[in-house]
């Protein structure tokens, strides 16, 4: 993950702030994370309500622990980490969720040629099992390295990147028929 | 020179530019005179481009103008469960060192014989103050959190103890009159007998 020092060090201040009492600070930080965490979110669990619930609750639990946070990682860290345990521990819900490109209401960038694809690279991943759906997506959509994902997932350097490729295996099989390119006949 | 099974194993590291230079050399060498090696790291970048084009839609201005006051709402909700613990261990306190004091009542005295020469008399109950009552409960919730339990499940428990049905008296969380204090905690009290 590239991150920004000057994004990192606002972090930090608004932290900073919001020790010292000031609850509008928490509001920026929000305001500064949410979309990451939703997208996250919507990628791990691959529906909008679960999105919605995983990025609520991560920020609540955020808002409660902030005041113990020692800073010893980026706060952007910290809260997709808080995220990615939740993930974990989130059970899958038992009826039909709804697609996002079918909840009314809400704009997304389903139409076009690419949504058949898009929908099936969503399947696969959603298809996955939950760690190797994690550093997966913590890889190719956070762009974080190898040495922060082990950080946030709580495993070594050395499983991170099995894990990885592991994920990507899994994927290539699930979004190609039996000895075909990926893509092909989807 | 590297073994395939080797160099499949690095393939997806290599692919995410995080591999160490010699590291990369080996495994370049071997997919140059490897030709299955090199399809399947061909087939791996495939893979991970249609990977890439699977986007998160975004749900509209509409969600994200709710979103800050949804997540307000929630902690204020989650805030308010603390209260309603806090109180209803208060109240437990309260039950447990009147009844101690009811017991010590009924013990029968010491006899005059032993007054000198026996143990001293065991110091006399006193009520916790909030904050101890609160320091007992924090260390219990820690507790029950470094041993596993999650945190949602302590919520559904606190849920279940005080529904936020019972809140709607207390109309600004942390300016509760003494006056709500007070039947709130009658309230609780009610519900635990």
């Amino acid at each position: 993950m590239q991150v920004d020092p000057d994004r990192q060090d606002g972090d930090e201040r608004l932290v900073a702030r919001f020790v010292q009492g000031d609850e509008s600070a928490f509001d920026d930080l929000v305001a500064r994370h949410r979309i990451g965490i939703y997208r996250l979110g919507f990628r791990l669990m691959g529906s909008h309500e679960e999105a919605d619930d995983l990025a609520q609750e991560a920020f609540l639990r955020a808002y409660k622990a902030l005041r113990r946070f020692r800073g010893d990682a980026s706060f952007r860290t910290w809260i997709t980490r808080i995220a990615i345990n939740l993930a974990l521990g989130a059970r899958r819900p038992r009826g039909a969720t709804v697609p996002l490109e079918d909840a009314p209401g809400l704009q997304c960038a389903a139409a076009g040629p690419d949504a058949a694809l898009k929908r099936q690279v969503r399947r696969a991943v959603g298809d996955l099992p939950n760690r190797q759906r994690q550093v997966l997506v913590l890889k190719v959509y956070e762009g974080m390295k190898f040495t922060e994902i082990a950080q946030i997932t709580g495993i070594s350097i050395g499983t991170a990147k099995a894990t990885f490729f592991q994920a990507v295996r899994n994927l290539r099989g699930r979004l190609a028929p039996a000895g075909g390119a990926p893509g092909e006949g989807a | 020179m590297l073994a395939c099974d080797a160099a499949r194993d690095r393939i997806a590291p290599w692919i995410a530019g995080e591999i160490d230079l010699q590291a990369g050399r080996d495994l370049e060498a071997h997919l140059g005179g490897c030709p299955d090696c090199s399809a399947e790291a061909g087939r791996i970048r495939q893979a991970l481009a249609i990977l890439e084009t699977g986007e998160a839609p975004d749900p509209g201005p509409l969600y994200w103008s709710s979103f800050g006051p949804r997540l307000r709402a929630r902690i204020a909700a989650s805030a308010r469960r603390r209260l309603v613990l806090r109180l209803a261990s208060v109240a437990a306190a309260a039950v447990a060192v009147a009844g101690l004091a009811v017991f010590q009542i009924r013990l029968p005295s010491a006899p005059p014989w032993l007054a000198g020469g026996g143990r001293a008399a065991p110091p006399a109950p006193r009520a916790l103050t909030v904050a101890e009552a609160e320091a007992r409960l924090g260390a219990l919730l820690r507790q029950a959190v470094a041993e596993g339990q999650d945190e949602s499940d302590l919520d559904a428990i606190l849920d279940e103890i005080a529904p936020l049905d019972l809140l709607d008296a207390a109309d600004d969380l942390g300016r509760i009159s003494a006056e709500e204090g007070r039947a709130l905690f009658e309230e609780l009290l009610d519900e635990q007998v």
